[in-house]
């Protein structure tokens, strides 16, 4: 017991030091609550993603595709989707299909006397960049940008990039009917007619239900980019 | 001068075309002696909002109304045009370092020159140029 | 399982729309710190910052690059670095230490320091700091003013009628771009119709927005956005010089400018590098102070549901507006977009800027009902309108609004209408209808007016642009019809511009045109008994909310 003075003075000093430190850091403990958990947290039923670095291990090869080159025809409306495109991600963010969505916008074109040509986008999953990489490619000029999401722009090759002749973010709130009449619209600039846009629809609590689920699925898709591999042809015959 | 200056410097105050407020009166419009260019500010009024941001202890803010103010001799499409070619993926190297030349010896503005030659350096390295041969290519 | 009825109930419950996920830091969701966020430090030699938070020289992105010239303040940022970050806490929140003294010790501290700084402080602290050092004295507010079909008529009405519950700006937004010119032009008119002074902008491509302010169709900017991460800033298709410039040439045509940032952007673009959204968001405040811009509208703005999903995400709203605050930032604290289905939840999101107080309680506060808004929805919209009288009245603060008369209200929305209908009647621009003033002045929103022909409207646009209409031309044409008035308004806004008194931190302009701003009516506050109070005249029309009993009544 000899060594007690000095080991409570020892003790004495680094309760200080320690309650000096905390002071300091301002690190004061907030587990003490009365409500804090007795037994831990237990099992937590939704999974932690933490340390992944992505959402699908596996990335698309498209080395084998031929490259996207500029249309000539000046009757082509180009459609261009996104990495993901009917690959990792087969509906849009409102559960429509892709194979449904593609299908309408053509036939939108199509209905109105021009001809699409549908490219996979494997460098931008920015929507304004996707629709204007689009129309640079399309005989006509016009070109239409459609992410995996649902998100659409109409745009034409010599806009600023983040300007468009129509936009439509709110992907929740497509149907099938506002991607016909897309492809129509489309067609329509191209016949230089004085075109009446789609009309806007809002929902201003589209936000809350649907912008993290529009992130996660943006991710997905931004991690198919192949940059080297830009455009390419997607509906190859 | 004394903030806020529309109060105590009035008659101080001059237009970029050197009008003075009590010459920009509805009854002026009218007559059609106010023209688009009479409602801009001038070079002269931006150096002093320095003055008042500078003495407000914002030094960053006094530097935007410098270049402001050497920006107020350039014309409105030539000012859209500069800023587009500052976008990333819009200007070779050499077209940048020309826009920094035109703005120094052409408008006087060298504040404005050194911000475009610095963005010149830090976009080759970055990769946000067009390569050399391709000038002219960006939107407009 | 059996369900409990209470759950079941429970399960039903608004707030159980909305989305809420865990944090993941890899993606970025991550709201106040990721253990991905660098180190602080900062080393200085030659005059030049050659380490940047843990980073040297030769590997500095292009944020780093304009960071460290531009917005550290390079003679203070040493000494700054040497102070622990819970001090400079401690000092936002210290009453004796003025806001001054606070902005000075932190114009020398790194984006990573100050993320540390604002991890020290909780919600409760965090409004205290924001009450402390906002910039302008007065808190102000700012409304959204849009409809489903772009119609500039309504915009004009609702412009007047938010103006005269005293919004002190007005912003509008197109669901078809090419409306542009004829939207910014019924929100000009509309809102001197409502109350002198109101200032406007028209929210669109970085261009166009400029062309509009150049010709005076419109009185300021804010969507200069800026972002956090070097791939997200070159999909927004800008970079921090490419920012610089603009900024400087919008002051070069004396027109008052913000930028735009706000947590999640990076997030939802997928490329967030990995690190917090408050760290970004800081990156995005300092390239916004080294551009010399007086101001930010920030707090997640567009991406709230990103921001809102990740624990403490609504600490970090805050905790950003305050970074923008500390940085001697006007700041336009969001509280502009719909984000939960709960209207208790919504509600609480707001406290946290309207009891402090800031610049702009929201930088958009829709004045249509939100269906109409076209920035997809407000947090709080018109039919919002007496709910946020009485908070101002049960707590006695000033959210920046005020109770009207219903037949004032009709009476500046036909007003408003009928000088749009006659100004485009001058100018020769589409035509607006008696029948159509009529539905305007008495509408609630756009489910109420009759349709345009957007073909003619667009046509009218363009040729607008084609013939280089200005504020000019407004005036005149509101003289010519008999709005001298009005004139005398829009003629008297563009004149700040050769003045500029309006381009310094946080200004608004009173009924007089009087300028208020950061500058010669500063914010004051050290304490109870300083500072700004809710009194006198102020006070007494906060109180006369509709809807009071008589007693003589009953």
């Amino acid at each position: 017991m000899q060594a007690s003075q000095e080991l409570v003075q020892k003790i004495t000093e680094e309760v200080i030091r320690q309650l000096q430190n905390r002071r300091s850091t301002g690190t004061t403990s907030v587990t003490g609550g009365y409500n804090s958990p007795a037994a831990g947290l237990g099992e937590d039923d939704v999974p932690s993603m933490a340390g992944r670095t992505r959402i699908n291990e596996k990335k698309s090869d498209y080395s084998s595709y031929r490259r996207a080159k500029k249309g000539t025809d000046p009757k082509e409306v180009v459609i261009g989707v996104g990495a993901a495109f009917q690959r990792e991600i087969k509906m849009t963010l409102s559960g429509i299909p892709l194979d449904d969505v593609i299908r309408n916008v053509k036939a939108g074109i199509e209905e109105e006397g021009m001809v699409p040509r549908v490219v996979k986008i494997l460098d931008t999953s920015d929507v304004g960049f996707m629709a204007l990489e689009s129309a640079k490619l399309a005989g006509s000029g016009i070109g239409i940008g459609i992410q995996s999401k649902g998100t659409t722009v109409i745009s034409q090759k010599d806009l600023y990039p983040l300007s468009n002749l129509e936009l439509f973010p709110q992907a929740p709130l497509m149907t099938l009917e506002t991607y016909r009449k897309i492809g129509q619209n489309a067609a329509k600039y191209v016949k230089g007619e004085n075109v009446t846009p789609i009309p806007s629809v809002n929902d201003p609590m589209v936000r809350p239900k649907y912008q993290v689920k529009a992130a996660i699925m943006h991710i997905a898709e931004t991690e198919q980019l192949d940059p080297k591999l830009g455009i390419i042809e997607w509906e190859d015959q | 001068m004394q903030y806020p200056l529309g109060e105590h410097e009035r008659d101080r105050i001059t237009s970029r075309t050197g009008k003075k407020l009590d010459q920009l009166t509805l009854d002026e419009v009218m007559k059609g002696h106010v023209a688009p260019d009479d409602i801009k500010i001038s070079a002269e009024m931006l150096r002093a909002q320095g003055e008042v941001a500078e003495q407000a202890g914002n030094a960053p803010m006094k530097k935007n109304f410098e270049r402001a103010a050497e920006l107020t001799n350039v014309p409105d499409e030539v000012i859209l045009g500069m800023y587009n070619k500052l976008r990333p993926h819009r200007a070779t190297k050499s077209e940048l370092v020309l826009m920094a030349q035109e703005l120094l010896e052409k408008y006087k503005a060298p504040n404005c020159a050194k911000l475009v030659l610095e963005a010149a350096e830090v976009y080759e390295k970055r990769g946000i140029l067009l390569p050399e041969g391709q000038a002219g290519t960006g939107n407009r | 399982m059996k369900r409990s009825k209470r759950f079941e109930v429970l399960d039903q419950r608004p707030v159980n729309k909305d989305g809420f996920i865990n944090e993941w830091p890899e993606m970025g969701f991550v709201a106040m710190k990721s253990p991905y966020d660098p180190k602080p430090s900062v080393r200085v030699e030659n005059g030049r910052i050659v380490e940047l938070d843990g980073k040297q020289r030769e590997d500095f992105d292009f944020l780093d690059t304009f960071i460290a010239d531009y917005a550290i303040n390079i003679e203070r940022t040493e000494e700054s670095m040497k102070i622990p970050a819970v001090d400079i806490a401690r000092m936002i929140v210290d009453i004796h230490v003025s806001r001054k003294e606070v902005l000075d010790v932190i114009s020398g501290i790194t984006p990573a320091r100050m993320t540390e700084v604002i991890n020290e402080l909780n919600v409760v602290e965090l409004m205290m700091g924001m009450q402390k050092i906002r910039a302008r004295r007065v808190p102000g507010n700012q409304a959204h003013v849009t409809n489903l079909k772009d119609d500039p008529v309504q915009i004009a009405a609702d412009a007047a009628e938010g103006a005269l519950r005293g919004f002190a700006e007005e912003e509008t937004t197109m669901g078809v771009a090419r409306y542009a010119p004829l939207d910014a032009m019924g929100l000009l008119i509309g809102s001197q119709v409502g109350r002198p002074g109101v200032l406007t902008q028209c929210s669109s491509e970085e261009a166009t927005e400029l062309e509009l302010g150049i010709r005076g169709l419109t009185t300021y900017a804010e969507t200069l956005s800026v972002y956090g991460t070097e791939k997200v800033f070159i999909d927004g298709d800008d970079t921090p010089y490419s920012k610089a410039f603009l900024n400087s040439c919008y002051a070069s045509r004396g027109l008052k400018v913000r930028f735009t940032s706000g947590s999640g952007s990076e997030v939802l673009m997928g490329s967030s590098e990995k690190k917090s959204m408050l760290y970004l968001e800081c990156r995005c405040l300092y390239v916004t102070k080294g551009c010399g811009s007086q101001g930010i509208q920030n707090g997640s703005v567009s991406c709230i549901g990103i921001t809102g999903s990740v624990p403490a995400g609504i600490r970090e709203v805050l905790g950003e507006n305050l970074v923008a605050a500390l940085l001697g930032l006007e700041c336009a604290s969001s509280n502009d977009q719909s984000f939960s289905n709960s209207d208790m939840r919504r509600t609480a999101r707001t406290m946290l800027e309207f009891l402090p107080g800031t610049d702009f309680i929201f930088s958009g506060y829709a004045a249509e009902p939100n269906y109409d808004n076209m920035f997809a929805g407000s947090n709080f919209d018109a039919e919002d309108f007496d709910d946020y009288n009485v908070f101002q009245r049960d707590m006695q603060v000033d959210g920046g609004l005020r109770p009207v008369k219903e037949a004032d209200v009709i009476a500046v929305r036909n007003k408003a209408a009928k000088a749009v209908q006659s100004v485009f009647r001058q100018l020769g621009l589409a035509e607006v209808s008696d029948e159509q003033v009529e539905a305007i002045t008495y509408a609630h929103g756009s489910k109420d007016t009759l349709p345009r022909d957007v073909v003619a409207d667009l046509m009218s646009a363009e040729d607008v642009m084609k013939r280089g209409i200005t504020g000019i031309d407004v005036v005149k044409a509101l003289a010519e019809s008999g709005f001298t008035d009005v004139a005398e308004s829009v003629l008297a806004m563009l004149k700040q511009r050769v003045i500029g008194d309006y381009m310094q931190t946080a200004a608004i302009l009173d009924r007089n045109f009087h300028v208020m701003s950061g500058v010669n009516t500063p914010n004051d506050y050290m304490g109870p008994g300083t500072g700004y109070r809710v009194e006198g005249e102020r006070w007494e029309e906060i109180k006369r909310i509709p809807h009071r009993i008589n007693p003589m009544d009953i």
